[in-house]
């Protein structure tokens, strides 16, 4: 008789909330593995081979902790699958190898991966991986599921984009986090039904702009490219977006789990195509992981007038190191400063900081020489 | 009536610099003191040398402005109530461009960390530091220095006085350390030694912070490493162009800070938040540990003054930081609302 299983899925950011309420609405157990902190990273790092990407040491960490310290459970991984070229493509059968080897036989892994064409063959393919898994539903409760989930990711992706807008326009400092605290609560804990998902988030977007703030204010405007992993998860960035925000930067972020999932799986297509229209003369073939969208958001956000771009870069990233060299002619040929980070284990905080501070510190400067006042005028340092 | 000074202080890895400036901003007193491990001790011993030359010289003085910068910027702010905590880009940024006004591109190697700072029309445009890799700075040389058994001062004339400088390999510390027993052994001179030393370092600093980037003239060479001449030669000889070391060139962060500051409280009409020189006489106390309230586990550092908690950081959620906001979160709120 099979076990009865209990899904681990990848932490990103604030979206775990509905990732939860996805494999709760199927019916099944779920674990969010913890945040990035000391021991996970530990164990990741310790049981990885040295020049693997960082988000793998960071997952098998967190993959790992939950499996040891739930032994008697029977485990189903979740993990996204990509066809190559970079590492990405590898991590489920190295996860299972690895975690195989320490002794820990009690999980199987199951992926995720999008429609890749010919659409004959890869949409059956789709169906096939989305059954195993997980398992054999009623169509209505799969409906449910996703469009539920879908609704959480989306509130909670709304919160957030609130969050970061309103921190640098606040009144008293923390205040508009502990609203965000509160109703992304609210959205974690909401019953499973579209009507009260949408209720929650409209009334707490309203309590979260009655925040003391000031609304009209002419921020210098910075956008996030990267790898999506390290992007969106902050335990991992070590909350850049929030740190440039209390910096008094608008800082927007170019890849969320709604638009990333859509542009992979449903619109493939029509994304790959934009794609390599915007990037032409840069990256127009796919080169793995974001390393191309990387590239591409650099360009839309210099057309939609933002001031700055920062990479997030997980170190040893093949495509994000190979976007890094080509950002550096965009930034030339674009006129748009392109500041890279890379992250892993051993990043320093204080070093980290000293760069974003430096880097605000130019942008606003930039800013200012451009708009003819030469007058220069401080950034905030935050202690987080 | 009191002299009327700006005060900077540069804390950095090896070293902590002070500088006090007048109101044209002119150095009055610079001090480069070693941190030896203890930023607050060795402020305080800087202070309290200062004040006395300060005194002789002048006679009464008062600060109107503190600037933090390097490092250990947010401690030292704290500890001596600043007006500004600065990046160290920005305050090495500002005070080339006053020095040397149509500064292109700044090199600048400390203790430990090496930058390069494109500017163009006065403005930073474009930075790099070193991510992964110290070769190269001022604690690798010191180190060598006394490996060799020279004083790091006589460092530069030593490599003036070489024929034929050798090749290191530049590129990690500890392999150039090798490469550098191994010539020895093969029985090179100190002097080929250090000259190829210096050549190497400077292809590594090359290497690693300007690839791919435009190096036009007028070039600024600062930060302690500047004082090496041997290190200066080698930067000229590679970029094929004279390089300028101002003359403050050891406390150029320090001198930034200060001037930016100064300008800030004229800007803002505040006054400032300086403790006076009886901070000196105060004990200051810092404490680490592990928040214990979620899984992350951050690192906590308290800084304590008297008893009283002035500061804490390292909490990613602000469970600890939050608790002095209203004496903390004083520079956020001043920057925004400049920002308006």
């Amino acid at each position: 008789m099979r076990r009865k299983a209990t899904y681990i899925f990848p932490r990103m950011g604030y979206s775990y909330a509905a990732f939860e309420s996805f494999f709760q609405i199927l019916g099944y157990d779920v674990i969010t593995p913890d945040p990035s902190n000391s021991q996970t990273l530990k164990r990741g790092v310790s049981n990885s081979p040295e020049g693997m990407c960082f988000p793998f040491k960071i997952l098998l960490g967190q993959f790992m902790k939950v499996l040891e310290e739930n032994p008697d459970k029977y485990f189903k991984i979740v993990s996204l699958e990509s066809y190559g070229p970079c590492r990405f493509g590898y991590y489920s059968p190295l996860y299972s190898k690895i975690l195989k080897d320490r002794g820990l036989n009690n999980f199987e892994i199951v992926n995720v991966e999008g429609i890749y064409p010919p659409w004959y063959k890869g949409i059956p393919r789709f169906f096939k991986k989305l059954i195993k898994l997980v398992g054999w539903h009623a169509p209505w409760t799969g409906i449910r599921a996703f469009v539920i989930a879908g609704w959480k990711v989306y509130a909670i992706e709304e919160l957030e984009r609130k969050l970061y807008h309103l921190i640098p326009r606040e009144k008293i400092t923390g205040s508009t986090e502990k609203a965000f605290k509160r109703a992304f609560e609210r959205i974690h804990h909401a019953p499973n039904k579209v009507r009260a998902v949408k209720k929650i988030l409209a009334e707490e977007l309203e309590r979260m702009d009655s925040v003391e703030h000031v609304e009209d204010l002419d921020l210098p405007k910075i956008g996030l490219v990267g790898e999506a992993y390290m992007l969106m998860d902050y335990s991992n960035n070590l909350e850049i977006e929030k740190k440039l925000a209390y910096m008094g930067v608008d800082v927007d972020r170019s890849l969320w789990v709604t638009n990333w999932t859509l542009d992979r799986i449903i619109r493939a297509k029509k994304h790959l195509n934009h794609m390599s229209e915007v990037n032409k003369g840069y990256l127009d073939f796919f080169i793995g992981g974001d390393g191309q969208e990387s590239v591409m958001n650099t360009i839309l956000y210099k057309q939609k007038g933002f001031d700055g771009v920062i990479q997030v870069q997980p170190f040893g990233c093949l495509p994000e190191t190979a976007a890094k060299q080509i950002l550096s002619k965009v930034s030339k040929d674009y006129d748009i400063p392109v500041l890279s980070l890379s992250f892993d284990e051993q990043t320093g905080e204080a070093g980290f900081i000293t760069r974003l501070e430096a880097f605000v510190d130019m942008i606003k400067e930039r800013k200012l020489s451009k708009s003819g006042t030469r007058e220069k005028k401080s950034t905030a340092v935050v202690s987080h | 009536m009191a002299k009327k000074m700006a005060l900077g202080i540069d804390v950095g890895s090896v070293t902590t610099k002070l500088v006090f400036i007048d109101e044209n901003d002119e150095v009055l007193e610079g001090l480069y003191i070693r941190t030896k491990g203890n930023p607050i001790i060795t402020i305080k011993h800087g202070m309290v040398e200062a004040y006395e030359t300060l005194k002789k010289n002048y006679g009464e003085i008062e600060i109107i402005a503190v600037g933090t910068t390097g490092s250990g910027r947010q401690l030292a702010g704290v500890v001596v109530g600043a007006d500004m905590v600065k990046n160290e880009i920005s305050a090495h940024a500002y005070a080339a461009t006053r020095e040397v006004p149509d500064v292109s591109t700044i090199f600048e190697i400390g203790g430990q960390d090496s930058k390069i700072i494109f500017i163009r029309n006065g403005a930073i445009v474009d930075f790099a530091m070193n991510t992964v890799c110290a070769a190269g700075t001022g604690s690798f040389l010191d180190h060598q220095a006394e490996r060799i058994g020279i004083p790091i001062e006589e460092f530069g004339d030593y490599s003036l006085r070489a024929k034929n400088p050798v090749r290191i390999a530049g590129r990690c510390t500890v392999f150039a350390e090798s490469d550098m027993i191994h010539k020895q052994q093969m029985g090179a001179t100190s002097e080929d030694i250090i000259a190829g030393l210096s050549e190497s370092l400077v292809r590594n600093y090359l290497n690693n912070l300007a690839r791919g980037k435009e190096l036009l003239p007028t070039f600024v060479f600062q930060g302690g490493v500047s004082e090496n001449i041997g290190i200066v030669k080698a930067f000229e000889r590679t970029v094929g162009h004279e390089v300028i070391v101002p003359k403050n060139n050891k406390i150029m962060g320090a001198w930034g800070v200060a001037m930016l500051a100064k300008r800030e409280i004229e800007i803002t009409g505040k006054t400032t938040n300086f403790k006076g020189f009886k901070i000196t006489e105060v004990k200051h106390d810092t404490r680490v540990f592990y928040c214990d309230g979620c899984a992350n586990n951050c690192e906590i550092y308290e800084v304590i003054e008297n008893g009283e908690t002035l500061a804490y950081w390292g909490d990613r959620c602000g469970r600890w930081s939050n608790k002095i906001t209203s004496k903390v979160s004083s520079h956020a709120t001043q920057a925004k609302s400049n920002t308006k």
